[in-house]
């Protein structure tokens, strides 16, 4: 029998990986696929989704067919419970089902929970925000923003305030371009002056991204996404509540507190709030039946790999903290990837509030970094397949990490922020400096970050579909 | 930069090239440290 590699979760750890299976094992594994969603959905276009300047129907497509093309197989169904000593994954399918499927190698790539409960008032569904991080939260957002427009068309003042939503979230940089393309929407729509737009985050700074800060050299100075993001916060008017976390969502009122500042609220008409991720809600049992849940995943639900979760202060972090092959620390066919697997900290600087609240930017984990940890794990389960050692590699401290950082969609007069960075997590020892290679870093905001933004999201569709020639597009 | 040069064209086509062509060499590993 051929050996049998699970992965659970189709995103873009989940997904890249099972690409990269299908090529590297094609004929010596058997490659199953269990996602909750039947479709995969192109994450950084959602916030035009949610300004209504692009289908939804453009952001995703049916997973099945790419599946049966590559030759794997696909369970439309959840994980409930992985049993680890008896390489087993029960999963409740689509209809209702319960399933028991084997394994002998598997990825948990199942991505965030997205929790909406951290924040009294916050999310869609029971609260009193809109969110941008599914297809349909962007839908709802675009449908509450549109009726926000058409009050400003009838000549009504309206506050719209986007950000994070938790003083622990992560994200920031898509809720920056869902402000950015607010802004830019209401601009071409004549309607700028009558909206007031706020921006409420939990970065230390303007411009942090949860990655620390990203900054690149142009024509010899030193350019950082501090002094990037504050001029682009002034050139639109709008005002930033920077390093503060919300901590409740009344409807018309949000609450915060604030490093360095007494707690505030902000009326709102509209509020766009990226909530807090956790890991998604699964129990783990060993072989005697016992929960080891804990043993396996950090207290916020993410997955334990080979990373060194000794608590430090941000002094003293170091790239060899971040893991390396994902693998779990208890069972060497366990691995986890993207948003899955828990940072052994945060990389920005993170600070309490007079209260106590920390207050602290969570590292993103999603995208480009997701692709490359996918296709590591997929690297080395194949070795591992082939009887070899797991010795491939990707450290966010040694990988890079690009963004395209929407500001307006129009590929006449758009704009985007194009964001190179490597590493993503800084390395003092390896670049004294500031932490990274600067001569691999970029920064640069303008019209061409609007052509690129369009053409990675042609050519990821391309690629993640296993389309002729995905292999030619890197993650 | 100014937002002159921001909305440039030929200026901001010239920019479109190096980006990407950085961002692909850099992600297939064919400049910078990591090879996985």
């Amino acid at each position: 029998m051929k050996p049998r590699i699970l992965i659970l979760g189709a995103g873009f750890a989940g997904h890249t990986a099972a690409l990269h299976l299908s090529t590297l094992v094609r004929n010596t594994a058997d490659v199953t696929v269990v996602s909750p969603r039947n479709r995969f959905t192109w994450f950084p276009s959602l916030i035009w989704v949610a300004t209504g300047t692009m289908s939804p129907d453009e952001v995703h497509f049916e997973l099945a067919p790419v599946y049966e093309k590559i030759g794997s197989a696909y369970v439309d169904g959840r994980a409930t419970t992985i049993k680890p000593d008896d390489r087993q994954v029960l999963v409740t399918t689509a209809s209702g089902e319960e399933r028991t499927l084997g394994y002998d190698f598997l990825l948990n790539a199942t991505g965030p929970y997205l929790n909406f409960e951290g924040t009294p008032g916050l999310g869609p569904a029971t609260g009193n925000t809109t969110s941008v991080c599914s297809v349909e939260h962007a839908i709802e957002a675009r449908d509450k923003y549109l009726a926000i427009v058409r009050d400003l068309k009838a000549g009504k003042r309206r506050r719209i305030v986007v950000g994070v939503g938790h003083p622990a979230a992560t994200c920031e940089g898509a809720a920056f371009e869902y402000l950015m393309n607010v802004d830019a929407d209401l601009r071409a729509r004549g309607l700028r002056d009558n909206a007031e737009l706020v921006w409420i985050t939990n970065e230390p700074e303007p411009g942090d991204f949860g990655v620390d800060g990203i900054e690149a050299v142009k024509r010899g100075i030193l350019v950082t996404g501090a002094s990037l993001v504050r001029m682009l916060l002034d050139e639109s008017r709008i005002t930033a509540k920077v390093a503060a976390g919300v901590t409740k969502v009344d409807p018309g009122v949000l609450h915060y507190e604030q490093i360095g500042e007494d707690p505030g609220t902000i009326e709102y008409d509209l509020a766009m709030l990226i909530p807090q991720f956790r890991g998604i809600p699964v129990k783990y049992v060993a072989g005697d039946g016992s929960d080891i849940s804990e043993k396996m995943t950090l207290p916020n639900g993410f997955m334990r790999v080979d990373a060194d979760y000794t608590p430090r202060q941000y002094a003293d972090y170091r790239a060899e903290d971040w893991p390396a092959t994902y693998v779990s620390p208890h069972y060497d066919n366990v691995y986890a990837a993207g948003i899955a697997f828990a940072p052994p900290h945060p990389m920005s600087k993170g600070k309490k509030a007079s209260s106590g609240l920390a207050i602290t930017a969570t590292p993103p984990r999603t995208g480009m970094v997701s692709g490359i940890m996918g296709r590591t794990v997929a690297e080395n389960i194949a070795d591992q397949v082939a009887g070899k050692p797991a010795t491939h590699h990707a450290r966010m401290s040694e990988i890079p990490g690009a963004c395209i950082a929407s500001m307006g969609s129009s590929i006449w007069n758009g704009s985007a922020a194009s964001i190179i960075m490597t590493p993503v997590a800084r390395d003092y020892q390896r670049y004294p400096d500031r932490g990274r290679d600067l001569s691999l870093c970029d920064l640069d905001v303008g019209l061409a970050g609007a052509w690129t933004k369009r053409a990675l999201h042609s050519a990821f569709l391309w690629k993640l579909q296993a389309k002729p020639g995905w292999q030619l597009i890197p993650e | 930069m100014g937002r002159f040069w921001r909305q440039f064209w030929p200026f901001q086509a010239w920019r479109f090239l190096v980006i990407n062509t950085k961002m692909f060499l850099i992600a297939k590993g064919i400049v910078g440290p990591h090879h996985t």
